[in-house]
């Protein structure tokens, strides 16, 4: 294992070398352990299915080990990320292709929403400001899944995972222009949707400062 | 209904995303951020959709529910990422192939058949009426002999002139040998002979000519009229068909051995 390799700690996997374009060593099992949350979490949202999302997740990376030796090593988190997010589209367009594979619909009200793994309450947070909290969080992942497709996964890049403007142009294969838009839009039906929720009022943007 | 409070309108949520996100130019962001500064309701949307924002961000991404890593490395494949090229499921290939086989058995059909050329005769019409009918040649040139059909005479007693060569020229088989004259004798036939038979002597051969040239254009009519347009365009099209199938039937090759390793 050379220099990039080495930033990795293979304490929990063996390790699985590959090689990119530019001549740079990994270890590809510390790939998928560093970038399988956010993986998830684009498949997840996109596929509104936890199920298919794993299995999105697993093919994505069985791509990525297969075509690793085409990354440039430049933006090894983007790289992957937009693996997912065109496999994510392939899934959702032979969904829509054969509209009976569809199993789940789109949740149609907060209370639907698979509960997170994470929703554990913080040491400082009160009971109640936790109960309010998962509600919004609630909204929002409905909020979400009932977003056009382009305009979740731009909101999902940016606004959940913190993906800057110019990697989510990379992930989404498109411009930033166009990434701004569908990020405008998005927030623009997500605030609308919280809204005639009562999920977004005065009362609770305060506590958020 | 109330958008404009004097000169302000309300900041739209593009703007106020892009300025929350820091990505307006200098000038525009300090625009902003004075009508922010005036306008309440601007500033309660900010606050909005900063609350929003800041509640998106503490989405859970994961954890992931089980790890991903590989116990043994998948199997490799050949070729890593489908290009677009060979992006499209092996239907599509077979498919483009199949129409364009279709389309170029249908052209080259029509074409070996003769049924490519225009259907109307205008230009075969357009040669019997410069070739004179049979029967009101013979006395028309013979009353009006002119300057030109002197030069024609003269013309065709030089030797090596291609003048005389319509004339004796039998019936043109159809074939390869037809298409192929006319280009070499510059011009039509039918002007050919009226140009170059003697007034009054020879009749005859003029006659003929003048028929054969009418029956040749009527075959051959784009041929004759000196343009070949139509039969380039087709010739293009084939090409063009097979191409496109040998190249549909070499990506579906390509496919094919791919998806069997
Ligand atoms: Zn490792
Ligand atoms: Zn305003």
């Amino acid at each position: 294992m050379t220099a990039a390799a080495q930033v990795f700690n293979c304490a929990n996997h063996a390790p699985l070398p590959v090689h990119d374009r530019a001549g740079n060593d990994y270890c590809y099992n510390c790939v998928i352990e560093n970038f399988q949350a956010p993986a998830f979490g684009l498949a997840r949202r996109m596929l509104n299915d936890w199920a298919m999302a794993e299995d999105a997740v697993q093919e994505s990376f069985v791509s990525g080990y297969r075509a690793f030796s085409q990354f440039r090593g430049q933006n090894i988190k983007a790289w992957i990320m937009r693996i997912v997010a065109n496999h994510c589209r392939d899934i959702l367009r032979s969904r829509r292709a054969r509209p009976t594979v569809s199993l789940d619909p789109l949740p149609s009200g907060p209370d639907d929403v698979t509960p997170s793994a994470a929703e554990i309450p913080s040491a400082q947070e009160s009971p109640e400001d936790h109960a309010e909290r998962q509600e919004l969080r609630r909204a929002i992942e409905a909020g979400l899944a009932a977003l056009p497709a382009e305009q979740k996964m731009a909101l999902v890049l940016v606004d959940v995972q913190g993906f800057s403007y110019d990697e989510v142009a990379l992930i989404m294969d498109c411009s930033l222009g166009t990434v701004k838009s569908r990020v405008s839009r998005g927030r623009g039906s997500m605030r609308d949707y919280l809204r005639a929720t009562g999920e977004l009022l005065p009362s609770q943007f305060r506590q958020d400062k | 209904m109330f958008r404009f409070i004097g000169q302000h309108r309300h900041l739209r949520i593009g703007v106020l995303s892009q300025y929350q996100d820091e990505l307006l130019p200098p000038g525009r962001r300090q625009a902003v951020a004075a009508a922010l500064e005036r306008c309440q309701v601007c500033r309660q949307e900010l606050d909005q959709l900063a609350a929003m924002l800041s509640a998106m961000r503490r989405l859970p991404n994961g954890p992931a529910p089980r790890s991903f890593v590989f116990a043994a490395p998948p199997a490799p494949a050949p070729v890593a990422r489908a290009s677009l090229f060979l992006g499209a499921p092996r239907w599509v290939y077979a498919g483009a192939v199949s129409v364009a086989a279709v389309l170029l058995a249908a052209v080259v059909s029509a074409d070996l058949t003769g049924s490519l050329v225009p259907q109307d005769h205008a230009p075969a019409m357009r040669s019997f009426q410069a070739a004179p009918a049979p029967g009101e040649l013979a006395p028309q040139e013979t009353a009006v002999p002119d300057a030109g059909q002197t030069q024609g005479l003269m013309k065709s007693a030089e030797p090596g002139s291609n003048g005389p060569e319509p004339v004796e020229s039998p019936q043109p088989e159809p074939g390869i040998a037809v298409p192929l004259a006319p280009p070499a004798q510059g011009t039509p036939p039918s002007s050919e002979a009226l140009e170059t038979a003697p007034p009054g002597l020879t009749p005859a051969p003029a006659q003929e000519t003048a028929m054969n040239a009418a029956a040749w254009a009527d075959e051959y009519p784009s041929v004759a009229e000196g343009q070949a347009t139509t039969p380039l365009m087709w010739r293009v099209l084939e090409g063009l068909l097979a191409l496109a199938a040998l190249a549909g039937l070499t990506a579906l090759a390509f496919k094919m051995r791919r998806e069997r390793r």
